[in-house]
């Protein structure tokens, strides 16, 4: 089940695209799909790249009829060579954080190589699982917008906000509280 | 697998990195804790080191020197004994014929450093004995260091970039440091995280608007206008700082004379916005306890660039905004070395160090200093950068030595800058890329990259910072500041150094304000920030503190100005404003990003025309489309963006573009005083191209066409000379 993710702060974002230059220099090797695995959206008013969330119930996952999509610890995993390049990921992903491409790739036909059988690749983030230091995004970041949320940090945060409501309850209290002990 | 420090050589905020390298090529790059960066870097320093091993993505690098024997033939690869004694031979015949005034010069701003900048304005002034040098900063932050020259002495940022987190209120007017310096604009997010209100004043809606308190909407233009008003509140409701006023400025008197008829009312329809919102931020920007003004192109690209950098300055002084660390002026600028190339004399009418040429006493020293005669070196101020087209049909200027630049690129009006430089006796081009203007040359010096030789950078903010080589030159490639040694000693001003220090020494000891910032200082991730007179001295973060302005009486001069509209006003044939800009992931003319894989990866031709989408859909185009722009001068083709960002008539085009080129569109018509060009307001039209297929194969072509004809050029290269051959 994943429960890892990057995320960017909207407000820490200025949209310069050096998560994606991160990305992009970590993945443009040789064996590897040289394609951004975070997209920067821009609106009015956000500007964030946008990226897997390694779901815990990934429908990508689910709609994989190959089996092409897996979970593999913290993260949604992809085994190359089962995908089809159906993009049936592509539609289910809420996020639009999956993508097939299509790569020349040099086929052999017995001991022949044939030139360029198209090969379907799947694309999206792996959160850099083989990269000592973790996502490259998230290091690259100049202005520390990115992050790795996992269950931790999700329970930090949980933490944080039922503190803040049970404080403010206070102001709901049927008797009055003695405001001294502050 | 070796690490070489060095300072990024792309925008101004000068950023030390190591370049990482294996087995003699390039491989990464990583943040070192420089000043201003802290270990950080922005897309460009991080993956934009590879076009040093000439990765021909874009266009080839220039290995072995070449000649064009006759005008209009073939290059042809020579010996560098050969490519010199031509050079040598033809410069001094122009000289000869028609005075060292007919020569012309432009330093280059980007990667070669301080050095090889001195050592070129020494060749120009000792040995081709004119003033005809500028760079780059003509066409960008010209009016900043003219503007700022004339009001509070010097043309700097007041401010460093550290010290900008710190500031209780920054407001940008005309200035997106988001896509022009990603590590500035971390500072204003800093700062902004730290409880510093921001003010964004722009046409469009940029990234920092976003976090902006206040984001005023402006029209494309509008600058003098807006600033005028913005002066106008200040005095009227009382919140200038009278003592400082009489304690440190001169001309208040007159200066209210213009400024007190601007009320925010009366410029409401040129600037487009509220006039309260002028009002308030006025208020918040004088009532602040630290304010900084940061702007950009935006203001200086214009055709009333110096005016507007002059109200600007009074603006600060008139607030007592000024002086002090975190309050000040932040003309933020573009290229890595463009304040450099101010700092070592790159400037017509500057010697190095600021020294001006029409001074007899800063001439009679640099004299004594190169061992010439009193009375060798011009005492007039040159051509501007601006001025060659002109020159050329004027028959003033017959040689141009094109020092690391592309204006064929860069310039406004292409087609008017392709025929100028068609029309020399003379091109030289020194370069590492064969760009289309080093297409054009007569005479191609490769010089070492970025990377390959060692030299000291000036970050935007004054920082003189040291960077080394990481790999040895290719090829035949020499270090810039041996070139012209080399070529100088042929016209019979000998030079020779063995190294850059040897030449920054030199440098340093003939400028007063630079003395204190030796090698020593600046060594692993050491800085000196000027002024910096003395040994002892620890350099200087804050420009007037305590208002002690570097003018002659120590006074800044108010100046004020009516404002007059653009030159190109949008009419029925083109209804639309066209407004240069630049993309966040290239840089200058796109010949060294364009060769770095990842950054060509993410963003290639022909780039994009950002439009309202209700712009757009009255003329039926679709986000993605290629599509028609064009002017008076040209038409190109490119990508639509429909971008709510965008303010609803006008559209943006980066200039980094080589087939969706917004120079082939743009004006060649300058700033009087300052000679920069009005890249930021022309008038044009954006017409839909209905068959997307056709329109796709033909920007393909275009640019498949464009990339063969570069290699074509440089082919020559590769065959050996027939002297070597043997």
């Amino acid at each position: 089940m994943g429960s890892k993710f990057v995320i960017a702060d909207p407000g820490l974002c200025i949209g310069c695209q050096t998560c994606m230059a991160g990305c992009l220099l970590k993945h443009s090797v040789p064996g590897d799909v040289a394609k951004p695995r975070l997209n920067l959206i821009t609106t009015l008013t956000i500007s964030a790249p946008i990226v897997c969330h390694h779901c815990a119930d990934a429908p990508c996952v689910a709609s994989c009829p190959e089996g092409a999509l897996y979970f593999d610890g913290d993260r949604v995993a992809v085994k190359q060579e089962r995908c089809i390049g159906c993009r049936s990921c592509v539609l289910a992903c809420p996020y639009g954080a999956v993508e097939v491409v299509s790569q020349e790739g040099a086929a052999k036909l017995g001991g022949l190589t044939v030139e360029s059988a198209p090969k379907a690749s799947l694309v999206k983030c792996d959160l850099c699982y083989d990269r000592a230091g973790g996502p490259a995004c998230v290091e690259a970041c100049p202005t520390g917008g990115l992050m790795v949320v996992d269950e931790e940090e999700l329970a930090d945060r949980q933490r944080k906000r039922r503190m803040k409501a049970a404080v403010a309850s206070g102001a709901f209290s049927s008797v009055p509280l003695n405001t001294d002990l502050n | 697998m070796e690490k070489h420090m060095a300072v990024c050589p792309y925008c101004g905020a000068g950023c030390k990195l190591n370049l990482i390298v294996d087995d003699g090529m390039v491989i990464g790059a990583e943040g070192l804790d420089g000043v201003t960066n802290e270990g950080e870097l922005c897309l460009k320093g991080l993956s934009g080191f590879d076009f040093i091993n000439d990765t021909k993505i874009l266009t080839p690098r220039i290995l072995h020197p070449m000649i064009r024997r006759e005008k209009g033939g073939e290059l042809e690869r020579v010996t560098w004994d050969e490519a010199l004694d031509f050079t040598a031979k033809k410069l001094t015949a122009i000289k000869e014929k028609y005075g060292p005034d007919a020569i012309m010069l432009t330093g280059s701003s980007r990667g070669p450093g301080n050095e090889a900048n001195y050592v070129m304005q020494k060749f120009t002034r000792a040995c081709v004995g004119t003033n005809n040098i500028d760079n780059c900063a003509r066409t960008c932050h010209g009016p900043s260091v003219i503007g700022l020259m004339d009001t509070v002495g010097s043309g700097a940022m007041s401010v460093s970039i550290p010290n900008m987190e710190n500031a209780d209120l920054i407001m940008l007017f005309g200035y997106n440091p988001s896509a022009s310096h990603p590590i500035v604009a971390r500072r204003i997010v800093k700062a902004k995280e730290k409880g510093a209100k921001i003010i964004v004043v722009d046409p469009r809606s940029i990234e920092t608007a976003r976090i902006a308190d206040l984001y005023i909407q402006i029209k494309n233009g509008c600058n003098l206008a807006f600033m005028n008003a913005f002066a106008n509140v200040i005095v009227s409701e009382n919140l200038h700082d009278k003592a400082f006023i009489d304690a440190h400025t001169n001309g208040f008197d007159e200066w209210w004379e213009t400024i007190k008829n601007y009320t925010p009312e009366s410029v409401a329809d040129i600037c487009g916005c509220d006039p309260d919102d002028i009002r308030k931020a006025a208020r918040m920007y004088a009532t602040a306890p630290n304010s900084i003004i940061g702007w950009g192109m935006g203001v200086t690209q214009q055709r009333q660039g110096v005016k507007t950098v002059h109200t600007i300055a009074a603006i600060a002084c008139i607030s007592n905004q000024i002086g002090r660390d975190n309050a000040g002026l932040a003309p933020v600028r573009g290229q890595n070395n463009v304040q450099g190339s101010c700092d070592m004399g790159m400037w017509p009418s500057l010697l190095p160090g600021y020294q001006k040429v029409e001074n007899p006493e800063a001439r009679a020293k640099f004299e004594k200093a190169w061992g010439l005669p009193e009375g060798k070196l011009p005492a007039n101020p040159g051509f501007k950068l601006t001025d060659l087209p002109h020159g050329v049909k004027e028959g003033k200027i017959k040689a141009f030595y094109n020092f690391g630049e592309d204006p064929l690129q860069t310039e406004p009006d292409s087609a008017d800058m392709k025929e100028t430089l068609e029309n020399l006796e003379l091109l030289i081009s020194q370069d590492i890329f064969m760009t289309q203007t080093t297409a054009l040359a007569d005479v191609v010096f490769p010089g070492t990259s970025w990377g390959e030789h060692d030299g000291v950078f000036s970050a935007s903010d004054r920082t003189f910072q040291r960077f080394t080589a990481a790999v040895p030159p290719k090829g035949e490639c020499k270090h810039d500041w041996q070139i012209f040694s080399e070529l100088s000693t042929r016209m019979g001003y000998p030079m020779h150094y063995e190294n850059t220090k040897e030449i920054w020494d030199e440098m340093r000891s003939l400028c007063p304000s630079f003395y204190g910032a030796t090698y020593e200082k600046m060594d692993g991730v050491g800085h000196a920030q000027w002024p910096i007179p003395t040994l002892d001295c620890p350099g200087t973060p804050t420009l007037y503190k305590d208002g002690q302005f570097n003018t002659a009486d120590k006074k800044a001069i108010l100046m004020a100005h009516d404002f007059v509209e653009p030159t190109e006003m949008p009419d029925d044939a083109y209804p639309l404003v066209l407004c240069t800009v630049r993309e966040v992931g290239h840089y200058s003319c796109r010949s060294m990003t364009g060769n770095c894989k990842v950054l060509s990866m993410l963003a290639d031709e022909p780039g994009y025309v950002h439009i309202n989408p209700a712009d757009a859909a009255a003329r039926t185009i679709k986000d993605e489309d290629l599509v028609w722009v064009s002017s008076r001068r040209g038409k190109v083709i490119t990508r639509a963006c429909l971008d709510e960002r965008i303010n609803k008539g006008a559209v943006y085009m980066t200039y980094q573009w080589w087939i969706g080129k917004c120079n082939d569109l743009t004006m060649h018509v300058t700033d009087p005083l300052s000679g920069t060009p009005e890249d930021k307001y022309s008038a044009c039209e954006v017409h839909c191209i209905d068959d997307q297929v056709w329109a796709e194969r033909h920007m393909q072509s275009l640019y498949t066409t464009l990339k063969d004809r570069l290699v074509a050029e440089a082919a020559p290269q590769n065959v050996a000379p027939a002297s070597e051959a043997q």
